[in-house]
């Protein structure tokens, strides 16, 4: 029987190849310095003044306030966006994972406490929870290393009672399954029943859970920029005749819109291009998550 | 289990676990309230700065940790007064707050405020979930149509939860805004509440795609499953219309599957409601969150946050009831 292809999954495979081929580009092309601007420039008689409209002065996507081009911030960001994106999804399954796992096996209390703690935080809105905390957080760390720990750990955290319920929920099931009680019934060990047992038959569901839970990821992390929180600080320009501009300092999408939000309308393409970039790449994963459960009903 | 002792059960298990976020909401927010300032602050967030000459190129280069430099620390003895402080004022109800909306610098007792502020986001909300239900239920239903309403459901409902609803709003407000610099027509107003009716088309479509999404899944997924069951056999088999098999019997059955859902939907509708209100500048309580995050306001947080946990909980435990309502044989709601 001819396997067919889910047309999310062929559409979201289009969409991340087109990512990675964002990732590649500055080893294949020479893009300008992420941090490099310049506050005036010659264009004919007249100086012009940054920021840049797209198309303007061989700005191909136009430029921030400082004069640093977009394009290339928006490529070198791709990077640190998706790093910090894959940080906190390995964060989320690091913790929830394994204490699904454990609480599926053992059942009794681990199982009630591992429920109460997801019920608990499923009845706050995610956002609320990690746009408070991180506020909260933000005059001691705010601007150094320990704010990008303490965003990705947050982010991770409020994630991981998510996923163990959604592993001890498969877990139980599969522990119920005659080949696995024979496991048990012949002296097996957890690990190894766990193992060889549970973890092949919950492939499916982590396959489907790990995109997902990455274009979730994304989405929140464009939310919380929306609210002034992003991970990297600010940085002051100070030309010698005294004007000053403050702008964000990391090529970071969500950053890049946050702290270009309010001037949407007189230079729509200081948010617009992040927001684009953060919303086209969500859905890439979300597709993708349905299309593997697509095929994975197929198979079944 | 009866009926009852079931929906009893379910709204005890969920008013403990509001009483737990309510614990974890107020201990969070009112973090800020034990911040010291030991020397002279800089901006949180500076890293420094660049001098240079407005024509030259210059180059932005990472700041070492000594010029990131925070002059804050943290007193638990400040933050236990903030907090006591708080919660004295919460149960007495003489809360109040400066710089609201339009209020320069006079205090306002918060919680009337707040209960105006929350009908408003409510009336919001209340609308988005009831025209995302019924527009998921009709799209959900398409699933029994031919190929192409088949293929239009599905691409239409993971497209809903695949595209962030940041980006519909930015889309839709710079589509009303090329509309009237080309063309002369509004669409809908960017100003809010403020632009009239106008103002409630733009944060009523984002905020109803999210339960329009999840409800044309949730139906699609248990349509699928209730339409292959033996009752739906023998139904047609007795020459049921094929309506009526559908209605009164494949509905009625995955109507309490599609109420599994509603948490996890209500959980991202309600955080999407923050967005939709800050983005579109309508003034409920997500923007008055934002207001106090920006102003600094701890106390406005956590209560607002203590509403956000109130509200979901108490929409919660209604699909708990509607779903046991639905299907009596179904044990235990949500939670155990």
């Amino acid at each position: 029987m001819r396997r067919r292809i889910p047309f999310s999954l062929a559409a979201a495979l289009l969409m991340l190849a087109g990512l990675a081929a964002v990732l590649l580009l500055p080893w294949f092309c020479d893009l300008p310095h992420p941090q490099e601007g310049v506050l005036l420039q010659q264009e004919g008689r007249r100086l012009a003044a940054p920021p840049y409209r797209p198309g303007q002065l061989g700005y191909v996507l136009g430029s921030d306030l400082v004069g640093r081009d977009q394009l290339s911030r928006l490529v070198y960001g791709a990077r640190t966006t998706l790093g910090l994106a894959l940080a906190v999804n390995l964060i989320r399954f690091a913790v929830g994972l394994p204490a699904g796992l454990w609480a599926g096996w053992r059942r009794g209390w681990p199982a009630g406490a591992v429920q109460a703690v997801a019920n608990g935080f499923g009845s706050l809105p995610a956002l609320v929870l990690a746009l408070v905390a991180l506020r909260g957080l933000s005059p001691l760390l705010y601007g150094t290393a320990g704010w990008m720990a303490a965003y990705v750990a947050m982010l991770g955290l409020t994630g991981a009672p998510r996923i163990a319920e959604q592993v001890r929920r498969r877990a139980e099931e599969i522990l119920l399954l005659p080949h696995v009680e024979a496991a048990v019934a012949v002296g097996a060990r957890p690990g190894r029943i766990v193992r060889r047992h549970v973890l092949p038959l919950m492939r499916g569901d982590l396959l489907v859970m790990a995109p997902s839970e990455m274009g979730w990821v994304l989405m929140i992390m464009g939310q919380l920029a929306l609210f002034g929180i992003y991970p990297g600080g600010e940085v002051t320009v100070e030309t010698v005749t005294g004007n000053v501009y403050v702008v964000e300092y990391l090529a970071e999408w969500g950053q890049m819109l946050g702290a270009n939000m309010r001037f949407l309308l007189r230079y729509p393409w200081l948010a617009v291009y992040p927001a684009l970039a953060l919303g086209l790449s969500a859905a890439a994963f979300h597709l993708l998550a349905e299309g593997l459960r697509e095929r994975d009903l197929q198979f079944k | 289990m009866g009926l009852w002792s079931t929906v009893l059960r379910s709204w005890s298990v969920r008013i403990g676990l509001l009483a737990l976020s309510a614990v974890v909401v107020v201990l969070v927010a009112m973090l800020p309230e034990g911040v010291v300032v030991t020397g002279e602050p800089a901006p949180p967030g500076f890293m420094g700065e660049v001098r240079t000459d407005a024509t030259k190129k210059f180059r932005i280069a990472p700041v070492p940790e000594e010029g990131a430099r925070f002059a804050y620390s943290w007193s638990p003895a400040q933050y236990r007064d903030g907090v006591a402080a708080y919660l004295d004022g919460l149960f007495a109800g003489d809360l109040t707050v400066q710089n609201w909306y339009g209020t320069a610098q006079r205090a306002l007792p918060l919680l009337p405020l707040l209960r105006d502020t929350w009908w408003l986001s409510f009336q919001l909300f209340a609308a988005a979930l009831v025209t995302g239900i019924a527009a998921g239920l009709l799209l959900g239903g398409l699933v029994l149509g031919s190929r192409g309403a088949r293929a239009f459901s599905v691409g239409l409902s993971v497209l809903g939860v695949s595209v962030p609803d940041f980006l519909l709003i930015l889309l839709g407000q710079m589509l009303t805004i090329w509309s009237y610099r080309t063309f002369g027509v509004r669409l809908w107003s960017v100003l809010g509440v403020q632009g009239g009716e106008r103002g409630w088309v733009l944060p009523l479509v984002a905020l109803a795609i999210i339960p329009m999404a999840y409800t044309a899944r949730l139906i699609s997924t248990a349509l699928d499953e209730a339409m292959r069951e033996d009752y739906i056999r023998t139904a047609r088999a007795k020459g049921v219309p094929e309506l009526w098999v559908v209605l009164k019997h494949a509905m009625r059955n995955a109507l309490p599957r599609a109420l599994n859902g509603m948490p996890a939907m209500l959980n991202v509708t309600l955080s999407s409601q923050l967005v939709v209100e800050v983005l579109t500048n309508h003034y409920g309580i997500g923007s008055g969150l934002m207001r106090g995050l920006s102003y600094g306001q701890p106390h406005v947080v956590a209560t607002i946050g203590l509403i956000f946990c109130a509200w979901f909980v108490v929409m919660d435990g209604l699909a708990v009831t509607l779903r046991a309502m639905a299907n009596p044989l179904l044990k235990g709601g949500g939670a155990r």
